[in-house]
């Protein structure tokens, strides 16, 4: 590969990975206007993990990574400090898992299992940061079965959502140049 | 080799048979946990404990036919009701989300309603002492 071709395959990666920054964020702002997911907890669909999931798939584990931390950073920036906080915890624990296990399948892990290892990742995530900024007054036990039925709920939804988007992700990614 | 390559990527199952393992073991852990609490769960006194940075501020037991508003000096703008059918909620807040008020009416020992920007936080548990000692914390 000549220096050209890698400088060209690397600005590729950097505006792709731009694209699906922006659709993450396009995202979670639509998550904010859909109503509440009946759910006994407060728990989120986790829409923008379509993109996250879509960029680990066709891009890579470092821009991946890019993409939820950014996502994260710009919930800080729009919706304060503690929104931030309680958004990047379950982000990152969640995109952490979804990159270890592309890693461990050898990048053949259906999305199905992807999708609500991340989902119920981000819930634990989130229960994490809670029971430590709330004193652990949350239990666990008693909250387990919700984060994890309702995990595997949401994960379908974006794992569907992104088996959806598969074939005009596809023909997006193929284009070279 | 370059096509190979983009062929694992692109090629995705939505699903493979053994996925559904993954997916029987998260139900059974989920019922098993849910089986655990049972007697916390059914335990027909209930109450909902109000923490307001990480401190139990208020214990409201939740009998039916009680109705009234909670208003705590510590944070003002947080109303808190509990109806008559045994359920409580975030009313008002001046909170930016409304992550709060959206969790609406929570009934069932285990749900939690929080407020985070204001460190408000609402856990319904089993009203019995005993069943105290189920509540296990995540770092205890």
């Amino acid at each position: 590969m000549s220096r050209e071709e890698r400088k060209t395959v690397s600005i590729q990666r950097l505006t792709r990975s731009a694209v699906l920054l922006a659709a993450a964020l396009v995202l979670g702002l639509i998550e904010g206007f859909l109503p509440p997911l009946p759910a006994p907890v407060p728990l989120r669909y986790g829409l923008a993990n379509v993109a996250v999931m879509a960029t680990l798939i066709f891009i890579g584990s470092f821009e991946a990574f890019s993409v939820a931390f950014l996502k994260s950073i710009f919930v800080f920036m729009t919706r304060g400090l503690i929104a931030g906080a309680v958004s990047m915890t379950g982000t990152l624990l969640s995109v952490g898992v979804m990159i270890a296990l592309e890693r461990l399948f050898k990048r053949r892990i259906s999305i199905f299992l992807l999708s609500i290892s991340g989902a119920i990742a981000h819930n634990i995530g989130q229960l994490i940061f809670l029971t430590l900024f709330m004193q652990y007054r949350i239990s666990v036990l008693l909250v387990g079965p919700y984060l994890l039925v309702f995990g595997i709920l949401t994960g379908i939804l974006s794992g569907a959502l992104l088996y959806a988007m598969m074939r005009p992700l596809q023909s997006f990614f193929r284009r070279n140049g | 080799m370059k096509d190979k390559v983009e062929e694992t990527r692109d090629r995705r199952v939505f699903i493979r048979s053994r996925d559904l393992f993954v997916l029987v073991a998260l139900v059974a852990v989920a019922l098993i946990l849910y089986f655990v609490t049972w007697s916390t769960r059914n335990s027909s006194e209930l109450v909902a404990k109000i923490y307001y940075d990480g401190q139990l501020i208020e214990v409201v037991e939740l009998n039916s036919g009680t109705e009234r508003d909670f208003q705590f000096d510590v944070e003002p703008s947080i109303t808190i009701r509990q109806f008559a059918d045994k359920s409580i909620a975030f009313m008002s807040s001046d909170c930016p989300d409304r992550i709060c008020i959206k969790s609406g009416r929570i009934r069932r020992a285990g749900e939690f309603a929080a407020c985070v920007p204001n460190r408000f936080l609402i856990v319904i548990e089993g009203a019995d002492p005993s069943s105290g000692q189920e509540d296990v914390d995540l770092v205890a």
